[in-house]
């Protein structure tokens, strides 16, 4: 029993921290500055690819470094903690790489993997698993993918389909089995789709800040050859289950906002609204320090699923208990910064010059709504703590 | 970083458990609370046979092989039973205070008195207002024109003070600050008497009127003596934290396990969404609370400074442990209203350890005080 780091994953934590204090000035790009966790360069991802630093877990066989989960939460805690821009192989390296490792196919492992660890061109990926009809019930989902000689012949729609607008692949859950009889989770394959493929339709939905994230994809008739197809036929939704865990337990599902919480704490430091109101000044202390208090054990619960998988343990109520926390310890972050800030937090807009952290805070607090939502909702993250974790009896 | 205990530790926590599943369960708890000494002398003899106080107080790491880690476990297991008993007040409390006070003056054969269990120690730091108040103490201390001093004062919330053999009280030395003395529970001018409260385990009132004390029963140097407590407070209350987790531990088990077995409309009431959400909501609070708690129980270890990992765990337990007896009460319904189920007195013990050695509240400030902030 140790929580604190060793020797060796110190000294790690210090040669990520050189670098990216060395690498991300000298990037040749300026960071959005509400864009927290999101940010995409491809000169920064080839710049970690040649440290060897993306695919850090992966088997030496896919070029990876099989370095475990923890030494990644070290990485990763460090990327995010200094903003790098990683959107560039994200999604790539965390979810669509460890499937293909996973459940691919040779010519897949062959093709897209060395891509993927050397931040070659073309490797964005969007997901294509909701649908208007199918949310959290992911099992739900009508979009088919029907075999035909050697083809899938797939028809549907999916929706709230982040960056499909930018990407150059989508990874898409699909009905292979037809049958509406069938349940869902045994009638379901994974496959990669390329979005220039014809027949695909991608229209943006604003979201509530008038962003363009989300996307409605639609699917006429479009053909693909047989070999895009993941793992095996209707076994896609047992794959996509093992692969949220992973994605639960990253620690941008806990510092999203970072940015926010370092300004709070600077601003606490510097003493600036010492001659307020004495209620506000206690308030506003007790309330800092109930965040730390969550940050510090997001972080650990974030630390403990990567030494969970490192170990070969079963992560999956583990990893849901941690999104949740993490995910709501945000959400009252960006509202406790509003309190302290009070109305003037209202401003909003870079060039606003009433907008008091250029305007982040109030940026920060409409992202908010999604993060209990993304990824499993809180609801459902309950659902399988209770009934993964404490064995409680299904409905 | 490792996320699990030793095959030793896990063998050590078996041993532990073993013997108070056996020897403790909670109808003899209850008798306990109402025997004359607030505890069994029997138990208490059969602990010292284990080494409980002597694991306890050599858990400062002052000899190699021992780790605070150990007392965590020992202290989680205590929780999870509620056995009632002197182990606390007298090996951690008062163990770790003469341990701290020991390299400036005497004391180390009083530490061997408390290891073997054979006296029982108690400390009265908490005044009329059951505040902590050793570093302006509430009690004054005059010199006796025959030398030595006599100590004044009311102490309250004094753990087991009616059968201990002694009490370490802080008092205020006329011009030399607060002075940490030993006081025997006999001499002339001591009164302890047991006291009402909602938890249960006993407690007591202690005057000191005009009571006798050597020079010799000084603790450590005289005018230091709110330094000593102040320097063990925080593994004196990491303990304390650990002595909750495992009622937080007991607590949701039974939960859980009640809601799988209790039918209603024919169906185990586990099934429902709102039932489960309370539980999951009760393995959160849980997980956090041994997030913070191993946190600063491994600086500790380690020798480093956790003065701010202490607080945090405090102030997260001391609410989290309230929250989880508040849901399992709900989730009883009545059979966890009655006498005889034993969840109330988790109920109880949450709350007395939420509001002792600092409530949530307090240690989130002191969290910020840590933070420079």
């Amino acid at each position: 029993m140790r929580f604190t780091f060793n020797a060796e994953q110190e000294a790690f934590r210090r040669e990520v921290v050189a670098f990216l204090e060395k690498e991300i000035p000298a990037l040749d790009i300026e960071l959005d500055k509400y864009e927290m966790a999101g940010g995409s360069s491809r000169e920064f991802s080839r710049k970690l690819a040649e440290k060897k630093w993306i695919g850090l877990t992966w088997p030496k066989e896919y070029g990876g470094s099989e370095r475990g989960y923890v030494d990644k939460m070290i990485l990763s805690e460090q990327l995010i903690r200094h903003r790098a821009p990683t959107g560039y192989h994200f999604a790539a390296e965390r979810q669509i790489g460890p499937a293909i490792i996973k459940f691919g196919a040779q010519w897949q492992k062959d093709y897209f993997l060395p891509r993927f660890i050397n931040a070659e061109d073309n490797i964005t990926f969007c997901l294509l698993f909701s649908e208007p009809d199918a949310g959290s019930d992911l099992a739900a989902i009508k979009t088919t993918a029907i075999p035909e000689g050697d083809h899938y012949v797939i028809n549907g729609q999916k929706v709230w389909s982040s960056g499909a607008h930018s990407s150059d692949y989508g990874w898409l859950l699909a009905r292979t089995n037809p049958d509406p009889t069938v349940p869902g989770h045994i009638a379901c394959s994974e496959f990669i789709l390329d979005l220039k493929t014809p027949g695909i339709t991608i229209r943006p939905i604003l979201n509530i800040m008038g962003e363009h994230h989300f996307n409605e994809v639609f699917f006429d008739t479009v053909r693909i050859d047989k070999k895009y197809l993941v793992g095996r036929e209707n076994e896609g939704f047992k794959q996509i289950v093992a692969q949220l865990d992973y994605e639960r337990a990253g620690i941008e599902r806990l510092m999203q906002n970072h940015l926010v919480y370092e300004r709070l704490k600077s601003y606490l430091r510097e003493g600036e609204f010492a001659d307020e109101d004495p209620g506000l000044v206690y308030w506003i202390k007790d309330a800092f320090a109930r965040l730390e208090t969550e940050l510090t054990i997001g972080r650990l619960l974030c630390y403990q699923t990567a030494w969970m998988i490192d170990h070969r343990k079963q992560i999956s109520s583990q990893a849901a208990l941690c999104k949740a926390l993490c995910s709501q310890y945000e959400h009252r972050l960006n509202d406790v910064a509003t309190r302290l800030l009070g109305a003037s937090s209202l401003m909003m807009g870079e060039e606003n010059p009433y907008a008091p952290w250029e305007g982040l805070v109030a940026q920060s607090y409409l992202h908010s709504p999604s993060y209990t939502l993304q990824g499993g909702a809180v609801e459902i993250l309950k659902n399988i703590v209770a009934q993964r974790g404490l064995k409680l009896p299904r409905a | 970083m490792d996320f699990e205990f030793s095959s030793e530790q896990e063998m050590l926590r078996k041993s532990f458990s073993n013997f108070l599943d056996k020897e403790c369960g909670h109808d003899l708890v209850k008798e306990w609370y109402k025997n004359e000494k607030g505890y069994s002398p029997a138990v208490w003899k059969k602990m010292a046979g284990l080494g409980w106080m002597e694991l306890i107080c050599e858990s400062l790491g002052n000899k190699e092989g021992t780790s605070f880690l150990d007392a965590v476990i020992l202290f989680e297991e205590l929780g999870r039973a509620l056995l009632p008993s002197p182990l606390f007040t007298s090996a951690a409390v008062a163990g770790f205070i003469l341990s701290q006070a020991s390299d400036e003056g005497p004391g180390g054969k009083d530490i061997a008195e408390i290891m073997s269990g054979k006296k029982i120690y108690t400390a009265a730091l908490m005044n009329e207002r059951g505040e902590l108040d050793h570093n302006r103490p509430g009690v004054s201390a005059v010199s006796d024109q025959n030398g030595g001093y006599r100590l004044s004062g009311t102490r309250l919330f004094v753990p087991y003070a009616d059968s201990a053999d002694f009490l370490l009280v802080c008092a205020d030395l006329k011009n030399g600050g607060p002075t940490l003395f030993r006081v025997k529970t006999d001499s002339v001018g001591v009164t302890a008497c047991p006291v009402e409260t909602l938890y249960p385990e006993r407690k007591c009132v202690v005057k000191l009127d005009h009571t006798f004390v050597d020079s010799s029963d000084i603790v450590g140097k005289a005018g230091n003596g709110g330094q000593y407590v102040d320097a063990v407070m925080g593994k004196i209350t990491l303990l304390k934290c650990s002595e909750m987790l495992g009622g937080m531990s007991f607590i949701l088990n039974t939960t859980v396990q009640y809601v799988k077995d209790r039918c209603q409309f024919g169906k185990p009431l586990g099934v429902l969404q709102t039932i489960q959400h309370y539980c999951a909501d009760m393995a959160t609070l849980y997980e956090g609370a041994r997030m913070t708690n191993y946190l600063a129980a491994s600086l500790i270890d380690d020798g480093l400074s956790a003065e701010k990992e202490v607080a945090m765990a405090k102030a997260w337990i001391s609410d989290g442990y309230k929250k989880c007896t508040w849901i399992s009460h709900q989730l009883h319904g009545a059979i966890g209203y009655t006498e005889e189920y034993p969840i109330h007195l988790y109920y109880r013990h949450a709350k007395e350890n939420e509001l002792m050695l600092g409530d949530a509240r307090y240690h989130r400030w002191k969290l910020m005080e840590r933070m420079g902030l």
